[in-house]
């Protein structure tokens, strides 16, 4: 199940608070791990936030070009943004403690993310 | 040959720090370059050619990384062989003119690169290699100085401010990096193609990027560092950190995302 996939990452990454499975054509986050505490409108903010970071076709917004992996760090906070290679509107949102070790971490979420979105899960 | 007062000033100076080597530091790879810090080690490394006068072919070694080069009348004339470390193209046996920017540009990725590499720097001297056709001037060390000062001034010190402290982390791993405060370029350094891009994405998109986010993302605080891996030129990582009014751009290689992440945070919350 998606849900299980959501799970084992943040158990195996206890610095991973939030990951979450959505679907940006529709800006709607479809599930996220169970032991998630974010309300409802942070995971929508997520989302957007998720579209704003990795851009779209209509509106790509940093770079060039739209991305698959991208994060963003803050002081109390750092964010994960992945999108699925074969499915552009499939993306894994996660937010983390500061110090998630981003070299371990960023290959296993995109794994759950391959995994998610190719139907494996 | 007469020499004059101030040869003989300098003679004496070159000398008197020659002896100052400890010759317990030269091994079969050569005397040490007791250096530490991208800035010193730059610096030590430009210091090494403003001593040579005759042609020689100086050749730096840190671990299974060197990098040999030409130098003669105090002027480097090119490089003739580096490796164990990314080199970029066009650079090695192509003589050094400072007319030619792109190339002076690319001068300044490799050396700091090189001195980048964590190691002891040690030096061979050995005969010239002829490089060209044996007719350039090269680049003098004042030339070289004002290439790759814009990371070699970034101070390897405990005073540093957490934009130096982070830049200075970033040792050889910057591509490129455009730096801004109060909204004017202060500088910029790397290959034209990915400061053209930088300067692109600071005054096109940035901005309503960051109004976007601001409006839609109640989470968002700086000081903070944004990165998308694949956004820069040549597939690089396009790496944003913001500030105290000041913006820095870099581009990276895509693979070096995760340690720039490390170094940011370590510099931000030691």
């Amino acid at each position: 199940m998606v849900a299980d996939q959501l799970d084992a990452l943040c158990a195996e990454f206890s610095n991973c608070i939030t990951v979450a499975f959505a679907d940006l054509a529709t800006q709607m986050v479809l599930v996220t791990n169970s032991t998630s505490r974010l309300r409802r409108e942070v995971l929508n903010e997520l989302c957007v936030e998720s579209g704003l970071t990795l851009g779209s076709d209509e509106q790509t917004r940093l770079g060039h070009k739209t991305v698959s992996v991208a994060f963003t760090a803050s002081p109390n906070q750092t964010k994960v943004f992945l999108r699925a290679t074969d499915e552009p509107d499939d993306i894994l949102f996660c937010a983390c403690n500061p110090d998630i070790d981003l070299e371990a971490f960023l290959p296993a979420a995109q794994s759950c993310l391959l995994k998610i979105s190719g139907g494996a899960a | 040959m007469e020499m004059n007062a101030a040869d003989l000033s300098l003679l004496q100076a070159k000398f008197a720090r020659l002896t100052q080597l400890d010759s317990s530091e030269i091994s079969p790879a050569g005397r040490l370059i007791s250096a530490k810090g991208l800035g010193p080690r730059l610096e030590a490394i430009l210091t090494e050619i403003d001593d040579t006068l005759l042609g020689e072919t100086l050749t730096f070694h840190v671990g299974a990384a060197q990098i040999a080069m030409t130098v003669s009348g105090r002027r480097l004339l090119g490089f003739i062989d580096a490796s164990g470390f990314a080199v970029p193209d066009g650079i090695l046996g192509t003589t050094l003119s400072p007319e030619d920017t792109e190339l002076m540009d690319a001068t300044q990725v490799l050396m700091s690169s090189f001195a980048g590499i964590e190691g002891r720097i040690y030096l061979t001297v050995g005969a010239p290699t002829k490089i060209g056709t044996g007719a350039t001037v090269g680049a003098s060390i004042a030339q070289l100085r004002t290439s790759w000062t814009p990371l070699a001034s970034v101070e390897d010190s405990d005073d540093q401010t957490p934009p130096n402290a982070f830049l200075s982390r970033l040792e050889g791993k910057i591509i490129a990096m455009l730096h801004v405060q109060d909204g004017a370029v202060i500088s910029h350094v790397g290959p034209d193609d990915h400061v053209a891009a930088l300067s692109e994405i600071h005054t096109e998109r940035f901005k309503p990027f960051a109004a976007a986010r601001a409006a839609n993302v109640s989470t968002h605080a700086n000081p903070s560092l944004t990165c998308l891996l694949g956004a820069g030129p040549d597939d690089t990582a396009l790496i944003i950190a913001v500030r105290d009014g000041g913006i820095t751009l870099l581009t990276v290689a895509a693979k070096d995302a995760a340690k720039v992440h490390q170094f940011w945070r370590e510099v931000d919350q030691p």
